[in-house]
């Protein structure tokens, strides 16, 4: 069984919020960020300084996912979570960022998740695409186009 | 607004709020239970467009004031992002001791630290070091600011950085 994680979604820019769920609440603030690009950072408790959290808060997952898959490829976050919320259990980090991804950025619904022995991996990460892209063609997100635009109304 | 399925109480009472005042209102409550000062009135700030509003990501937003940052660009802070986002996501996780730093946000911007440029993000750093009450650890503050599809730069969030001596 892995360690329970609280889960937030901000839709606005697409950032997420995962919190332990057997740590205490005591003051946090950011950590770890650099190994991540800044994309990803663990949240730290300033009492006993251990890690309680983790978030993309100033990042953009809808931007961000490919760029974060291949450092979560080259440093993973260790253990496995159960995320009552998004329906995992046993999950691996790049599994629940995935899952994420899949549901609150590309809009997918909620699938019946396989078991961890069973599980594929996540989406292959830009590194490991192959060099022949076609980069004329159409970006996969549906970010709401709409959504995305600013118009001035005022 | 927040997808969210294990609300806390806090949060959950917060966005009962149905106005953005109220929700601030509610916030500071909170704060001030918790035994931490309420954000201070930032100082140095441009409030000549105070109320007007402006597109963001699709959503409307309120400029609550504007600053011209180190490098000249001039950054609004909106009110929504403040309150619903900034303020919420600080006490979601733990971080609330920081918005009795808010006010500093200006400060940061005119003479922080630019630890990260991209041509659409900026992320900038306290010169000072901040501890939350009572407590020995010390953090930078950092403010991310970003640029939207219309140009105009605004401040996406706010938020403490575990800063190792």
């Amino acid at each position: 069984m892995g360690r329970e994680l609280d889960f937030w979604f901000d839709s606005f820019d697409n950032t997420f919020v995962l919190m332990l769920v057997d740590y205490p609440r005591e003051p946090t603030a950011v950590d770890n960020d650099e190994d991540y690009d800044y994309l990803l950072h663990f949240i730290r408790g300033l009492e006993t300084g251990e890690v309680v959290g983790f978030g993309n808060d100033g990042g953009d997952l809808a931007e961000d996912y490919d760029r974060l898959m291949h450092l979560l490829s080259k440093k993973p976050v260790p253990g496995l979570y159960d995320v009552p919320e998004l329906g995992l259990r046993d999950a691996s980090f790049d599994e629940i960022i995935t899952t994420i991804y899949r549901r609150f950025v590309l809009g997918e619904s909620a699938v019946e998740y396989p078991t961890a022995e069973e599980r594929e991996r996540p989406l292959k990460v830009v590194a490991e695409e192959p060099t022949d892209l076609d980069l004329n063609r159409e970006r996969p997100l549906s970010t709401g186009a709409e959504d995305q635009t600013d118009f001035d109304l005022g | 607004m927040y997808h969210k399925a294990k609300a806390s109480g806090v949060i959950e009472w917060i966005l009962q709020g149905e106005t953005l005042d109220e929700r601030q209102r509610r916030i500071q409550h909170f704060l001030e239970n918790e035994g931490y000062l309420p954000p201070e009135p930032p100082r140095g700030v441009d409030r000549s467009e105070e109320r007007d509003t402006h597109i963001v990501r699709g959503r409307r937003m309120t400029v609550e004031y504007a600053v011209t940052d180190r490098s000249g660009r001039k950054v609004y802070l909106y009110r929504e992002i403040m309150v619903d986002h900034i303020m919420l996501q600080r006490i979601a996780r733990g971080e609330e001791w920081a918005l009795e730093h808010i006010s500093l946000i200006p400060r940061i911007l005119k003479s922080g630290q630019v630890i990260s440029e991209e041509p659409d993000k900026v992320m900038y750093h306290s010169r000072q070091r901040y501890r939350f009450p009572d407590g020995g650890e010390q953090c930078f503050l950092r403010v991310i600011i970003k640029r939207a599809r219309r140009g105009q730069w605004y401040v996406a969030t706010f938020h403490p950085r575990y800063s190792r001596r």
